[in-house]
């Protein structure tokens, strides 16, 4: 399982990138997907250097390839307000996404996952729909929907 | 229109498959056929076949780094954008398209 719902938080308080990264992060480690925060961290902000992964939609993406990773993950959030993702753009964010993927141990099965879900996010409906529930549970059932 | 192209960005794990998936859905709505390859880290996948490359009117890039097979898009009206831009402003690029 990519999402697993130890890796699934809804209207989070945090109001910056890096406050919710930390939060995601903290839940990453808890599920034991990361070995290394500070490794993976860095991993991440090197690739929001290349472009910001908050292209619209009110999503984020930030992702990471390091092997910090000790198994593929995506950690979800959503925010009980949109908050400015970076100084780059004006993009607003409520949904966060965090990748993580090692760069060693990767497989077709997981990697294809995380393609199946960025896709997904694309979708009006889907992004509405994870934005208006209040239960984890059910944030969690609509997200395992897509692994299937 | 029929218009053909290939997404790709360095770490091919996230925008990649967001990039297809914008093109493809904008370009339904407008009424176009929009087929798209990806090149991320499975490789290259939904592969474009010849015939679609010979009938398409437009190849759209949506690349962030360096791709495989640009012959095959000799001599067709190219169309390079940023993947960020695919994703953010399909509206934009299909625009684009139409002023080529």
């Amino acid at each position: 399982m990519v999402i697993t719902k130890n890796l699934v938080c809804l209207n989070r308080p945090e109001r910056t990138k890096d406050a919710i990264l930390d939060a995601l992060c903290a839940k990453a480690v808890e599920a034991g997907r990361i070995a290394d925060v500070q490794g993976y961290r860095e991993a991440v902000a090197k690739r929001e250097e290349e472009f910001s992964t908050a292209l619209g939609y009110l999503v984020a993406l930030p992702h990471g390839q390091s092997d910090a990773v000790t198994t593929p993950f995506v950690a979800v959030a959503t925010t009980s307000e949109a908050f400015r993702w970076d100084d780059r753009s004006e993009n607003l964010v409520r949904l966060v996404f965090m990748i993580g993927v090692p760069l060693k141990n990767r497989e077709n099965t997981h990697l294809r996952i995380l393609a199946n879900i960025s896709r997904k996010l694309m979708e009006d409906e889907f992004r509405e729909k994870l934005l208006s529930l209040n239960d984890t549970e059910e944030a969690f059932a609509l997200l395992s929907s897509i692994e299937a | 229109m029929k218009i053909v192209g290939v997404t790709a960005c360095p770490t091919g794990i996230a925008h990649t498959y967001m990039a297809q998936a914008s093109l493809m859905k904008k370009g339904k709505e407008l009424g176009h056929i929009v087929l798209i390859e990806t090149q991320g880290s499975m490789g290259i996948e939904s592969e474009l076949k010849k015939k679609d490359i010979q009938e398409a009117d437009v190849v759209i890039l949506a690349v962030g780094c360096a791709v495989e097979g640009l012959e095959r898009f000799d001599g067709k009206k190219i169309l390079k954008i940023e993947v960020g831009e695919a994703i953010s402003h399909p509206q934009e690029v299909f625009d684009k398209i139409a002023s080529l």
